[in-house]
């Protein structure tokens, strides 16, 4: 399983945080529930990102343990992003080869994507609707929504760079064929950004906690 | 630090008029609305706030009430809304239920006139091609296009409820299957749907009563017990067993010749008796055939016939009329009628018989010379015929009733092929 490479302190509270990904990262505290960003041991910002705890369902948590594609792997942070459509919950997943995966769960649906953001050509997305055609890696994508982040809310461990707590829009996309999804996000007009992914069924994540789920 | 916890139901009070508001999923729910007032709450960043968004109040109560757990195809949901939807520019209205499964996700039960369906979003698009979607390999007929509206609803919704949106709608459908899209200027969902019986909803979500179907469902399967492929494939085996009846009949048919002889006609002997020798019907009691053979040209000839038992005196009396005619009309050339006659007398029982004959001719006819044949036990085509008439009774009936079925389901489409 996934090793504990150190301990830091949250410049807080104090409480232990044992560090699961490399820097820079971001966490937010449990007990105290201040955020920072840690770019080594010695140097810990407040990021001074303040919002409610919140209370929802979910099959998954922090913490969690779980198997894909025959790779052990722990659920280290969490970002909820509100946008103007609907609620993403996307997980963190960091397997026992230290490569990371989002999980991202919508409506009760659930997806894996890379961590590997692809800058994306801005004139590409320009006027496009939803049913436009995006065309990508050779590969045809339908937009099937288009949103705008409006909340976001992360807990335990993220990279960074996945710390975005501001409005951007959002493109969904379906590739014709059905075997791929991909999220365009355009922070702005020289930031744009492509994500591929896929749809899988929860139970292929062979995740402990939800084995003797009484909804399986 | 925020909590992630089980399906429990909350409690909250309605702002407005204090109503008791139920939710199930927490802040996993982007809006919650009031059994009573139809208020739109905000739930999405854990506060329980009011939105702008207007609604007006349920006209209708919802058949499955909101956190009542039901099971459909052994999947277990909990009812998380009810929305109250119209075409746009219409008064008719039908049920949406949304249903959620923490492990399959979303799931929409929709009732029109007691016929429901159970709908899912797909990730696959399919391909429009005119009339036609393509899903799977498989084409699915367009039965309508509309804008929907909401004209209620009550319950939590994972998504940003809006209810003055009108969403486009195409429905294709291949009975008992659907898919439908359904596209605003941001949004495009495909969505696959099935068919489900009344008892099926009912039972599955213990139900008191379910409304009574009205008229053809929208993808009612036409019958439930057995589909029309099957019944095809059954016709097509009775359809060989019946070819392969014939041809053993037809080997099994001895005919054999028991009488041959040509007698003369003329002037003389036209409408006089013609006593042939006795011969033997074997066999048991089988069919006979007669055959009379002229070369008769634009003219008729007439032969009765009667066979007599000897023994019994039973007769078996027959009527053999040749007539053919030939000519030129407009240079072209025509011909109507046969020279031959042939009659079969069926269940002739063995024994010794001898045949009457008295031919007939009219006066114009030069004399002529008629060939009559007796055969014992031959093979009767028009019999199988019968069967096979007899046969298709079912299958008409089966496919003229489909028929009727498919005109009423297309009955509210604009897109039926069933309209002239």
């Amino acid at each position: 399983m996934v090793s504990v490479t150190s301990k830091i302190d949250c410049p807080s509270c104090k409480s232990i945080i044992y560090q699961k990904i490399d820097f820079p990262f971001a966490f937010r505290c449990s007990k105290c529930n201040n955020s920072f960003e840690v770019f080594s041991s010695e140097k810990i910002n407040d990021l001074g990102i303040k919002y409610n705890s919140l209370n929802f369902f979910s099959l998954l948590k922090i913490g969690d343990l779980g198997r894909y594609q025959n790779k052990s792997f722990e659920i280290i942070g969490y970002v909820r992003s509100v946008n103007s459509y609907y609620i993403s919950n996307e997980w963190m997943i960091l397997f026992s080869d230290e490569t990371k995966k989002w999980l991202v769960e919508v409506q009760g649906s659930y997806y894996i994507f890379d961590n590997d953001n692809k800058k994306f050509i801005t004139e590409n997305v320009k006027f496009k609707k939803a049913e436009s055609k995006i065309k990508f890696n050779d590969k045809n994508f339908v937009i099937n929504c288009i949103s705008k982040q409006i909340e976001f809310l992360f807990e335990g461990q993220i990279e960074l760079n996945s710390v975005n707590p501001t409005q951007f829009f959002i493109f969904d996309m379906l590739s014709e064929l059905g075997d791929e999804i991909a999220t365009i996000t355009i922070f702005d007009k020289e930031n744009v950004e492509i994500n591929l992914g896929k749809k899988v069924n929860i139970n292929e994540l062979n995740l402990e906690n939800i084995n003797n789920n009484n909804w399986l | 630090m925020s909590t992630f916890s089980e399906i429990k139901k909350e409690i909250k009070n309605c702002s407005e008029c204090n109503a008791v508001i139920e939710t199930y999923l927490g802040s996993s729910s982007y809006n919650v609305i009031c059994p009573k007032c139809s208020c739109v709450y905000n739930y999405y960043d854990g506060w329980f706030i009011k939105s702008f968004k207007k609604l007006k109040p349920l006209k209708e109560k919802p058949i499955i009430d909101i956190g009542t757990i039901g099971v459909i195809d052994k999947i277990k949901y909990i009812t998380l809304s009810f929305v109250l939807k119209k075409e746009s520019g219409t008064d008719y209205s039908w049920h949406e239920y949304t249903l959620f499964n923490p492990i399959y996700g979303l799931a929409y039960l929709t009732m029109y006139n007691g016929h429901w369906m159970l709908l899912k979003e797909i990730t696959e698009i399919p391909n429009v091609e005119g009339r036609s979607a393509y899903l799977n390999n498989e084409r699915f007929e367009l039965y309508s296009r509309y804008r929907s509206k909401v004209d209620g609803a009550v319950g939590e919704f994972l998504f940003n409820f809006s209810p003055d949106e009108k969403p486009q709608i195409e429905e294709f459908i291949l009975p008992p299957y659907i898919i439908t899209s359904e596209k605003t200027e941001d949004n495009l969902v495909w969505l696959k749907g099935e068919y489900y019986a009344p008892n099926q909803i009912k039972n599955g979500f213990n139900l008191v009563d379910v409304p009574d179907r009205i008229g053809v469902g929208q993808i009612q399967p036409y019958v439930a017990k057995f589909k029309t492929k099957f019944f095809k494939q059954v016709l097509i085996l009775l359809a060989l067993i019946w070819g392969t009846m014939q041809v053993v009949f037809d080997g099994l048919a001895k005919e054999e010749v028991v009488f041959k002889n040509y007698i003369n006609v003329n002037d003389s002997t036209t409408g006089k008796d013609y006593y042939t020798n006795s011969f033997e019907l074997k066999h048991g009691t089988k069919n006979v055939e007669i055959t009379m053979v002229t070369s008769v040209f634009n003219s008729w000839i007439y032969a009765g016939a009667t066979l007599v038992n000897e023994k019994t005196g039973d007769v078996y009396d027959f009527e053999l009329e040749a007539e053919y005619y030939h000519g030129y009309t407009d240079g072209e050339s025509w011909s109507e009628g046969t020279n031959w006659s042939s009659k079969v007398a069926s269940s002739v029982p063995e024994g010794t018989y001898y045949l009457i004959i008295r031919p007939e001719k009219p006066t114009s006819l030069n004399n002529m010379s008629i060939g009559i044949t007796l055969t014992r036990d031959v093979f009767i085509s028009s019999n199988g015929l019968i069967l096979l008439i007899l046969m298709a009774i079912f299958p008409a009936y089966y496919f003229y009733k489909q028929r009727k079925f498919e005109e009423n389901r297309w009955y509210n489409s604009n897109y039926s092929p069933y309209e002239d």
